[in-house]
């Protein structure tokens, strides 16, 4: 079912159940975000994608990944006041994480070049977003990072901040992460996922049956032979890295085809 | 006494009475009328009551007698048996302890509705609740259309009291209406704003009303379980509550087929853990949920989804507290309570600055003025009122001015408040406001649940704003980002908490915004609270700003060269100070209102001492050297002040002096026994090393004229030729031989002259140059040393110490005394004729004028005369100092602020300004100097003067266990022996040793770390 709205002074059409923020890109306009990813429930709480409302909505601010079209919404992502909130936003976003390439790229977009608030004494590169903790937690389902500590000292960890066994070493966390505050490294036989707090998991890496390089930890082929076994219905036997699998995969394809 | 009486005993247990001890009271009430049992005719009924409301009276006690009360406050155990004997038993009340009329206005002003049971009924026991008309109204509503119910509610206006104001009755209709059957009701009772004891007076006075509230609001409803979130803090509320739960569930009020009906409702107490954020709707249900209490930034109503995704209906304490009486005397008569769109009445905590705190309650609109004067009884200890802050700490403050506006939600909000859940925080004059602000501020970020941006970083950074403006370091821009970022967290928030934070900001802005630019303009904190910016007594007095308590403090921990270096922020003489500084500081010395003074002075001569004879000389570091070079004039305390201060920043100074030698007054005027001239020559030869360049022997007038150095290349000049001239007596004869000035007199001995000898020496004037005279004389093998002065020893402005070692060394003091005419033979003097003098009425100076007394002259025999009445400043010739205006007594014409003389790049300080004064003020005067030179030779127009002393140094507070602080006593000085003093003329002072010096400095009591 669809909707009739106006974005940015035009009249368009909005698929009902869909935010603003998902109508707004699929309509080409930028909003800038770093708590929204496609694949989790919206969190809404970076603030950066507000915009501002009107018509069938009471006229104010609101944040745009956790706020449904409806009939007659009239929605701004580029008013006077959005603008004004969301160059604060970069601004104190900027001034705990000064460092962040990532941080820094997008303000730049958005027109924010340094911020004001910046004293000289952090770099922190952690902007609270949370795409790592619900990633582990509702789509991974290891349960391994959680937020710790309330206000200015809230925070990204595990359990007594301590080394995590639940961490399966996945590394999900570090590529969802928008500003490269938590990390992977692989070396050699080595995997540890860390922040600037602590480390998160630590492994040895197991090596491929096949060609002998280390890929991935024993935990995580469980965790992946248990998920799978389970969908699959069958029992993933070997331990192949993903490009022995792929051939192996691809010779049983043409192998099968072939008889 | 033979009548029955009916006597009953109501002891205040609401949280204020338990804590000023009423559970004593009421078990000294209980033992004594067990022991007095036979003597009283029927046994009172003694009751444990909720709050009576006036918490500074406590502990409360109504009696009652056939009827009527009679309160007593301030009751102690001890006064249990007197009330019992002379009141219970022998019928006379005890005046002395019964409330006064105060405390009936007090009440007798308000209008109780939810707190009218609170105080007269035991909270423990369910049929107290009953019997006076407990439970009445639900039971009624169980007989009514549910439907009806909401209707009642929403006529009667109630609106939610945990701060939204929200209609209830829509609350509780939308949540009616709203898809599913299983339904909540919860009970806010997690009251977090500091301040604020509403709920907590209800919960522990009243706790059925609350009760009796949910049950008919889930009646209405359609819910059968029901929460109470209430803060762990709260354990006495807790108590009673769960108690009174008990009590319902045995009545059949609840649980299964309540009031008899085919309907179940029962209620779940849940503690919260300490956590503010926990108030806040959302966060409350997740909290519930065994989730860490984060509030949700979902735009969906808890009345459609709340708790674990069901309609929930959450009201605050007081809110459910106010549906039975709507219930059972009707939605018109709550109707006309109150104003236009608040309507009932309202609890307030009334805390801070205010003579009657306590828990009141008033109907919606009355003016704030009524509350805050008639009801909390104005303002304590004389104090002026500045502002109420009302709603917790999100609420704003309130002026002065607007005191008259009537206590309502939209009043409170055009104020740039909000009633919240009604906390009233009074604030008098000695309230910082910009500290205020930070406190807010402070709270809420660290009750912040952190998930959004603006809230976690914004408050961040304005708490670090807030800091730096009650710490000195404001700066012009820091009030428009206040205002800016208040706007941003206001707008972008995710939750309430975050939503108001800004408010106690925004207010003070908006109302005390002069405050805000003290602190950032003057570094000046004018209610004296903030301590960087508030310096302690002995700091503040000091004419050179010294920042005394960090050097003390460090003397304390031993760290003699900090110590050092902190003086010397102010002071290029701390050892020449430390021997022969009068120390107004020590007049000021809180210490001394305790026992003695801390010997600050002493202190200061010891660590210098030890620094100088540790490292050879203090080490001041030099900014990059300059081109340009300054004169100084003058090699006495205020031109080498100038001088160092100068050099330090730089530049290349050279310093012209008169003398033979350096040092001015310090060399030529202070005798050796005061300030040796070895120890002088070591810390004037630190001013040397730093390339200071002194020239002697080269006079101002005869040498060379202002215009010279200007031609010499000189970018300023500084004028401290001090004041040397002396002040002649006037009377004949005095240019005789053995009659000779102070001044000249000390002059030759400094400079190791031969000065003139005398048997019978008369020493004229009471200042310290008379003292230091008569005290050398002494010292020159006369075999008598007078001092006359014409005044008392009160009016004597020589120091206390210098008059007390004087008369130790044999000098006679004759007061009332004043020379007539010199007496002579053959051109030399041979005596005085003196006249007594009475004092008469005070003179300009404010000090009582002498008047001669007729027919009191004699002769006083003597061959040495010197007098000592004061000098003033040897004018140089008028071509030499062209430009340059003397004022009418003879001293430099120059601005007051700036010491700069009526011709461009010329300054003048010390004694040639203000006459004689001490050393420490012509130090004071030549660093002030220094700065405006400097600012004069790079162009700035308007160089800050900081209006009040700086701290130099942040010194931790010092670890003294308190056996030891009342041991230690403040030290006599060692002083050297008679025999010696009286043909030496040896240092008499010998200093304190390094323990000596540090266990006094431990007796500082660090007035600079207070608040």
């Amino acid at each position: 079912m669809m909707v009739q709205m106006t974005l940015n002074n035009k009249e368009i059409e909005a698929s009902k159940g869909s935010s603003i923020l998902e109508t707004a890109r699929k309509h080409g306009v930028d909003i800038p975000t770093l708590c929204y990813h496609e694949a989790l429930e919206p969190y809404g709480v970076c603030r950066l994608c507000i915009v501002e409302v009107g018509g069938a909505l009471r006229s104010g601010i609101r944040i745009s990944c956790i706020q449904n079209v409806m009939d007659g919404l009239i929605v701004n992502t580029e008013s006077e006041r959005v603008l004004r909130n969301r160059q604060f936003l970069f601004e104190l976003l900027l001034a705990r994480s000064p460092d962040s390439k990532a941080l820094i790229d997008l303000a730049a977009k958005h027109g924010v070049y340094e911020s004001r608030f910046y004293e000289g004494d952090t770099d922190d590169n952690c902007v609270r977003c949370g795409l790592c903790v619900r990633a582990c937690r509702d789509k991974i389902g290891a349960f391994a990072l959680c937020f710790a500590h309330r206000g200015y000292d809230r925070m990204v960890t595990t359990d007594f901040e301590s080394l995590s066994e639940y961490c399966i070493g996945c590394g999900t966390c570090a590529q969802i992460c928008p500003t490269g505050a938590i990390r992977m490294k692989d070396d050699g036989e080595e995997r540890i996922i860390y922040t600037k707090n602590g480390v998160v998991g630590k492994f040895k890496l197991e090596t491929c049956d096949l060609c002998g390089i280390p890929y991935a930890p024993r935990k995580y082929l469980d965790f992946v032979k248990r998920n799978s076994d389970a969908s699959m219905a069958v029992s993933v036997a070997r331990d192949l890295c993903p490009t022995c699998a792929r051939r192996t995969g691809a010779i049983n394809i043409v192998g099968s085809m072939t008889m | 006494m033979a009548q029955q009486q009916d006597i009953t005993i109501k002891i205040c247990a609401g949280l204020g009475g338990v804590m000023s001890g009423s559970n004593k009271v009421v078990a000294a009430f209980n033992q004594i009328l067990e022991e007095k049992r036979v003597n009283v005719q029927v046994t009172p009924k003694l009751h444990k009551v909720g709050c009576l409301g006036l918490c500074a009276r406590d502990v409360l006690v109504d009696v009652y007698i056939n009827g009527t009360k009679f309160t007593y406050q301030h009751v102690t155990p001890e006064m249990v048996e007197e009330i019992v004997d002379k009141h219970l038993v022998g019928g006379e009340p005890v005046e002395k302890w019964l409330v006064d009329e105060a405390y009936q206005n007090y009440h007798r002003n308000q209008k109780k509705l939810l707190l009218k049971n609170c105080g007269r009924i035991n909270p423990e026991s369910i049929d107290a609740y009953i019997d006076v008309g407990g439970y009445a109204a639900a039971q009624k509503v169980m007989n009514m259309d549910p439907g009806k119910v909401i209707e009642t509610i929403k006529a009667s206006g109630l609106r939610g009291r945990g701060g939204g104001g929200f209609p209830a009755g829509i609350k509780w209709e939308t949540c009616r209406k709203a898809e599913g059957d299983i339904k909540y009701v919860i009970c806010n009772a997690d009251e977090g704003d500091p301040g604020a004891f509403m709920d907590r007076a209800i919960l522990e006075g009243n706790p059925h009303a609350v009760i009796e509230g949910m049950i008919i609001g889930s009646y209405a409803i359609g819910s059968v379980e029901g929460f109470v979130y209430i803060r762990a803090e709260y354990p006495l509320a807790v108590e009673r509550l769960r108690m009174a739960l008990n009590q319902a569930r045995e009545r059949g009020f609840l649980g299964e087929n309540i009031f008899r009906k085919n309907i179940s409702f029962d209620i779940k107490v849940v503690l919260g853990a300490g956590a503010f954020v926990c108030g806040e709707a959302t966060a409350l249900m997740t909290s519930i949920e065994d989730m860490a209490g984060e509030p949700r930034p979902k735009y969906v109503h808890t009345t459609e989804r709340g708790l674990w995704g069901k309609p929930t209906n959450l009201n605050n304490v007081e809110t459910w507290a106010n549906v039975p009486p709507i219930i059972e005397n009707g939605a018109e008569w709550y109707a006309g309570i109150g104003s236009e769109n608040s309507k009932g009445t309202k609890l307030f905590s009334l805390a801070g600055k205010i003579k009657n705190t306590g828990i009141i309650e008033v109907p919606m609109g009355m003016p704030l003025r009524k509350i805050i004067y008639d009801i909390g009884g104005g303002i304590p200890n004389g104090k002026r009122f500045k502002a109420v802050q009302t709603g917790g700490p999100s609420g704003g403050c309130i002026p002065e001015a607007l005191l008259d506006i009537p206590v309502d939600y939209e009043n409170l909000s055009k104020a740039g408040s909000i009633m919240g859940s009604g906390g009233m925080i009074v604030m008098d004059e000695d309230t910082c406001m910009v500290d205020v602000a930070k406190y807010f501020i402070s709270f809420c970020l660290d009750e912040s649940c952190g998930q959004c941006t603006p809230c976690r970083e914004g408050l961040h950074v304005m708490e670090r704003i807030l800091t730096d403006i009650t710490e000195g370091r404001g700066k012009d821009e820091h009030l428009q980002q206040l205002l800016d970022l208040s706007e941003i967290i206001v707008d972008s928030s995710l939750c309430g908490l975050g939503k108001s934070a800004p408010n106690p900001v925004k207010s003070t802005l908006r109302y005390f915004k002069d405050e805000y630019l003290a602190h950032i303009h003057d570094k000046h904190c004018p209610a004296g609270v903030c301590r960087r910016l508030t310096p302690a007594p002995c700091h503040m007095t000091c004419p050179a700003g010294i920042d005394v308590p960090s050097y003390v403090a460090l003397i304390a921990l031993g760290r003699h060269e900090e110590a050092v270096k902190v003086i010397m922020e102010d002071n290029p003489f701390p050892w020449v100070c430390g021997l022969v500084c009068p120390a107004p500081c020590e007049g000021m010395c809180r210490r001394g209102d305790v026992d003695q003074p801390i010997s600050i002075r002493a202190l200061k001569g010891f660590a210098s001492k030890y620094v100088m004879e540790k490292f050879g000389g203090y080490e001041p570091g030099i900014k990059t050297r300059r081109d340009e070079k300054v004169a100084v004039v003058g090699s006495g305390p205020a031109g080498l002040s100038a001088a160092y201060y100068l050099a330090l920043e730089g530049y290349n100074i050279t310093v012209f002096e008169a003398l033979p030698e350096p040092g001015g007054m310090l060399r030529v005027g202070i005798p050796p026994h005061r300030l040796p001239k070895d120890l002088l020559d070591k810390e004037i030869e630190n001013f040397i090393k730093m390339g200071i360049k002194i020239k002697t022997q080269t006079a101002l007038g005869t040498d060379f004229t202002l215009d010279d150095l200007f031609d010499q290349g000189f970018s300023a000049i500084f004028l401290g030729i001090g004041a040397h001239k002396p002040i002649s007596l006037g009377l004949a004869k005095e240019d005789a031989a053995g009659v000779i000035q102070g001044v000249d007199y000390l002059k030759k001995l400094n400079l190791g002259e031969p000065v003139p000898k005398g048997r019978h020496v008369a020493v004229i004037g009471g200042g310290n140059v008379a003292v230091d005279v008569a005290r050398s004389v002494v010292r020159k093998e006369a075999q008598q040393v007078t001092i006359l002065y014409r005044r008392t020893q009160r009016e004597m402005p020589a120091y206390d110490s210098e008059i007390e070692g004087a008369l130790e060394e044999g000098v006679k003091i004759s007061y009332l005394t004043a020379p007539e005419s010199i007496l002579t033979q053959n051109g030399h003097v041979v005596g005085l004729r003196c006249i007594k003098m009475k004092l008469g009425d005070p003179d300009a100076s404010g000090r009582r004028r002498p008047i001669p007394i007729k027919g009191s002259e004699y002769e006083l025999e003597s061959d040495l005369v010197i007098p000592s009445i004061g000098q003033t400043m040897e004018t140089p010739a008028n071509e030499s100092i062209k430009g340059v205006d003397i004022v009418k007594w003879g001293s430099f014409k120059v601005d007051a602020v700036t010491l700069a003389t009526t011709r461009p790049g010329v300054y003048a300080g010390g004694d040639a300004v203000s006459g004689t004064a001490t050393v420490i003020e012509a130090i004071a005067g030549g660093k002030k100097a220094a700065i405006a030179i400097d600012a004069y030779i790079k162009g700035n127009e308007d160089p800050k003067f900081p209006p009040i002393p700086q701290k130099k140094a942040e010194v931790e507070k010092i670890d003294v266990s308190e056996e030891k602080m009342a041991q230690l006593k403040r030290p006599k000085i060692p002083l050297l022996e008679i025999e010696k003093r009286l043909c030496t003329f040896d240092q008499v002072e010998l200093g304190l040793s390094e323990k000596a010096a540090r266990d006094e400095a431990k007796r500082c009591l660090r007035c600079d770390l207070s608040q």
